[in-house]
């Protein structure tokens, strides 16, 4: 016979208290895992579009833990942005987004005397138009959008009717879109002929009655993952960023990159500081080293950009340099977009919904 | 089933008529102490049901704005618009895909339940906790696995490809087969919900089967009926509470389940729980997105009272 | 001496119970069906577990073994942080909740006041509706009163675990009046009649009579809570990411195999949790 110490009963509570304590104690060991060091900055940014080297640099020099959050497209991130104190400190916004942002007060005016790598940057990005004196932001990277496609399946692309109608939908096969509503209207512009800023209701009536029928042949209209959807094979066509499918064509050399004959949409993606930041030596710490130009050349290979930091760009490689994809062969055909004011936003954005609901 | 615990069949009041000292009444003892009991969950609810609820009636009324995100304006034009083109068009497709989940959940597990219930005692437990034991892993990761197997590189097609190929060299004259399409499509999106809530199609079928009279069947059998017939007038009817509940648990969960169709849908599926969502974190609309939910709502309970007088009946 | 007799009647019911399938000569395609099923509900489990160990940076085209995305997901302190999130919101919910939910049902089953029951069916709305709803009144509600503020780390959970509390409270109210239903209720009134006020009375007597109830509302609300996806989602702030928010934040954005890896640890740490208990169960 077993002698036992304790009736069944107390011996089960005991068992289920040290459980429970046990279990009380992990998660907090998770937690100050990650919380070895003292402060953390919240960056909210694109996917895929800051590597690990970067944050690992910061993150060494400094006292302060980097978190990453990540959106997909411009009006998801304005609208968790807009929200007001939404704990991130530094954020990764287009330069319409920018405008946009600063306009809502969201953005801290930098400090210019904590940025000295400033000069760092190309005369044609100091001083821009869409943030004069670089008073809220400082240019990350540039780039444009185009039609990524499978080379051994298809023959290049030439036009933005190839992807954006039924007829040429119909004609090539599997396509996928992408979600944010402004860049997709402003190439569905400039197929119609129109500017890309032309946001009038009669042009956008005839961009949408396009893009309504050939929207059902479309297999997805992806979140900032298209070039995941070409590589699975899902699609053999996808609008998408320059810089993502110059990641994917270094993996995979079965795809290539046009920029349809009646041009395309230019960008120009900032960082910036939001207002409601408690830590702001610490973000304007972080901007500056990654206008540094070693931390800026790096940078801009591993993700694909083209970079507007000068320093940086006489450092990186002539690979990156000659890369169509990244640095396009017309610059000329390509057109900014401005920020059109919120009126004409929330008629993009209806039409959009009403393509997206039907 | 669970919804009738909170109605008053069998409460307390109607055994209270036994005697006086059998149920303890409190409602005519101390108030302190009452209230000291029921005060916390009657706060809480107040706090976090309640005025949300009102929150959200309130602000679908307000028109919405750019700066603020809703301007202090009372309006009905978000109602307005809810019903213009092509938002009912989106409720009748989110009502028509939860219905569509249900019917072949409903068919799908039924069969399982009968299984499980009819089979020896000891098994019981083992098959339930095999059947639940997918379910403990979170749907979004359940559904993440249901992209990698329903892709057009993915298992299946890999699979079915495979053979295709291999019958085409044996028979030349039959053709290869294109790669299925299972995935952003309403087929994905079907398959992806039935996955996710088929546990609760199970569970309360299993439920009331295992509680099913066994003579009853034995009965019929003497007497002489075959499976289908006693399917159909013995074993269905009395497992009706059992198909009630899983219909409702399966229904509603089902029109706002906005992360499958973002995960295994294509631009032609939408749910009123994506457009919501769309509202709130994309296009900034808040009253709009509110008046969205308030509609839903409104659904959802007309769906609840429909099946509440169903079960009214069943339970008679 | 064992009698006999307790052999003939273990004979008899084993005789009986032939099984309702065999009687109906429908068992073959009943179990059929189960094995296909099962095979279907498995199939992509099998799948992630098997595909967290490829050694490729997407997709499902098998290119060896490695254990990098392991790797991966250890050194992922953003994963781990929403882990522990996750973790410690569950087990806050599954306590207050159980408490509520007992406040509830006691509630429910003894005070006849017609002003409380009109909470009957608010007690029923979270239960009732989709959960995008309740998520984005949540959400609304939070930034109506301003909540909406980046506290630092521990407190900022609040609003997290309020919201899950708030969904799960019906369940745990079911579960444990379910069990007070079933109470001997004259135990209670014997206690009163030995002097016991009217709390003593409950927490004495009424509670550990209550105990399985209560655990098992306090793991169901854990697993809920583990579990829940809407909600968070709509709840969650930059501090306070929770495990299912992350993951389909990972999902979303080109989903890389550290999901699998995730997703295969999750399932471990289930399987033994679940095992354990069933153990333990079963040494009663």
């Amino acid at each position: 016979m077993k002698k036992e110490s304790l009736p069944y009963g107390k011996r089960l509570r005991r068992r289920a208290f040290l459980h429970v304590a046990s279990l009380a104690v992990v998660p907090t060991l998770f937690s100050s895992v990650a919380r070895g060091s003292s402060a953390t900055l919240h960056l909210y940014n694109w996917d895929d579009y800051i590597s690990e080297a970067t944050l690992a640099s910061f993150q060494q020099q400094t006292d302060y833990q980097i978190k990453l959050d990540v959106f997909a497209d411009g009006e998801e991130q304005f609208a968790k942005l807009k929200l007001g104190n939404s704990g991130y400190d530094i954020t990764f916004p287009s330069h319409d987004s920018v405008t946009r942002l600063f306009k809502s007060d969201l953005l801290l005016p930098l400090d210019h005397q904590l940025i000295p790598n400033l000069a760092n940057l190309a005369p044609e990005h100091q001083n821009p138009h869409y943030d004069l004196g670089n008073r809220y932001s400082v240019p990350y990277m540039w780039g444009t959008m185009g039609i990524a496609y499978r080379k051994s399946v298809i023959d290049p692309p030439t036009s933005w009717r190839d992807v954006l109608t039924l007829a040429g939908i119909a004609k090539n096969g599997r396509v996928s879109w992408l979600s944010e509503a402004t860049s997709m209207v402003s190439v569905g512009l400039m197929m119609t002929g129109a500017s890309a800023n032309d946001f009038s209701s009669a042009s956008l009536r005839k961009v949408f009655d396009e893009l309504q029928p050939a929207k059902k042949k479309v297999i997805k209209i992806a979140e900032d993952n298209g070039q995941d959807l070409l590589a699975a094979g899902e699609v053999d066509l996808a609008i998408e960023w320059n810089g993502d499918i110059a990641q994917l064509i270094a993996e995979d050399d079965d795809i290539g990159f046009v920029i349809p004959q009646e041009g395309s949409i230019y960008y120009v993606d900032c960082v910036c500081i939001l207002a409601d930041t408690r830590h702001a030596k610490a973000a304007h710490d972080f901007i500056n080293h990654v206008l540094n130009p070693q931390v800026g050349s790096e940078l801009a290979e591993y993700i694909g950009y083209a970079t507007p930091n000068a320093a940086a760009y006489a450092l990186t490689s002539s690979a990156y340099r000659n890369n169509p994809v990244t640095f396009p062969v017309n610059p000329e055909k390509l057109e900014i977009v401005v920020y059109p004011g919120e009126d004409a936003l929330r008629n993009i954005f209806r039409s959009w919904e009403q393509l997206l609901a039907s | 089933m669970p919804y009738e615990i909170f109605s008053d069949h069998g409460n307390s009041s109607s055994r209270a008529d036994d005697s006086f000292l059998a149920m303890p009444d409190w409602s005519s003892r101390s108030l302190r102490v009452n209230s000291l009991i029921a005060a916390p969950h009657v706060v809480w609810l107040s706090i976090f049901v309640i005025l949300p609820l009102c929150a959200i009636l309130f602000i679908s009324l307000l028109l919405p704005s750019s700066a603020t995100t809703y301007e202090p304006r009372l309006t009905v034009s978000n109602y307005a618009q809810v019903f213009q083109e092509p938002y009912p068009a989106v409720f009748l497709f989110s009502i028509l895909i939860a219905a569509s989940t249900t019917i072949i959940c409903l068919l799908i597990a039924f069969p399982l339940a009968l299984a499980i219930a009819f089979s020896s005692e000891r098994r019981h437990f083992f098959l339930l906790l095999a059947i639940c034991m997918p379910f403990w892993i979170s749907t979004l990761i359940r559904m993440y696995s249901l992209q990698e197997i329903l892709g057009r590189q993915g298992v299946i097609n890999k699979v079915v490809l495979g053979l295709s190929e291999f019958v085409s060299s044996m028979i030349p004259m039959l053709p290869v087969l294109d790669p299925l399409e299972l995935i952003y499509n309403r087929i994905g999106v079907l398959i992806g919900l039935v996955y996710a809530f088929i546990p609760f199609a199970i569970l309360p079928m299993y439920a009331s089967l295992v509680r099913l009279d066994r003579k009853l069947i034995e009965a019929s059998r003497d007497l002489g009926a075959t499976f289908f017939t006693t399917a159909r007038k013995i074993i269905l009817p009395l497992a009706l509470p059992g198909i009630s509940a899983a219909a409702t648990l399966i229904f509603i969960p089902a029109i706002g389940a906005f992360y499958v169709v973002d995960m295994l849908g294509g631009p032609e599926e939408l749910l009123i729980g994506n457009l919501v969502q769309l509202q709130f974190h994309e296009f900034n609309n808040w009253p709009f997105g509110a008046a969205l939910s308030v509609s839903m709502l409104i659904c959802t309970l007309l769906v609840w009272s429909v099946t509440a007088r169903l079960r009214a009946k069943i339970y008679g | 001496m064992v009698s006999p007799v307790p052999l003939k009647q273990a004979a008899a019911p084993r005789a009986r119970a032939k099984g309702v399938a065999s009687q109906l000569q429908i068992t073959p395609y009943l179990n059929w069906w189960l094995w296909i099923c099962l095979a279907a509900l498995y199939l992509p489990i099998i799948i992630m577990v098997v595909f967290s160990f490829n050694d490729s940076k997407r997709g499902v085209v098998w290119r060896g073994f490695s254990l990098r995305h392991y790797e991966a997901a250890w050194k992922n302190h953003d994963l781990l942080d929403a882990f522990g999130n996750s973790l410690i919101v569950a087990s806050g919910t599954a306590l207050i909740s159980t408490a509520l939910g007992l406040c509830a049902a006691l509630t429910l089953e003894r005070i006849r006041i017609r002003s409380i029951s009109v909470y009957r069916p608010v007690l029923l709305i979270p239960l009732v509706i989709p959960e995008v709803c309740l998520g984005v009144a949540l959400l609304v509600f939070f930034h109506m009163i301003g909540w909406h503020r980046s506290w630092p780390w521990p407190l900022a959970l609040c609003q997290v675990l309020a919201a899950h509390v708030t969904f799960s409270l019906p369940f745990c109210t079911l579960l444990i009046r379910a069990r007070l239903r079933q109470l001997n209720s004259e135990l209670e009134v014997a206690a009163r009649d030995l002097g016991a006020t009217q709390l003593r009375a409950i927490w004495d007597v009424t509670v550990p009579l209550l105990k399985p109830a209560l655990l098992a509302s306090i793991l169901m609300a854990f697993t809920l809570s583990l579990d829940d996806f809407v909600v968070s989602f709509f709840t969650a702030t930059p501090e306070a990411q929770l495990l299912p928010v992350r993951v389909f934040s990972m999902i979303r954005f080109g989903a890389t195999p550290q999901v699998n890896a995730v997703s295969t640890i999750l399932l471990l740490i289930t399987v033994v949790s679940i095992l354990f208990a069933a153990l333990a169960y079963q040494r009663k």
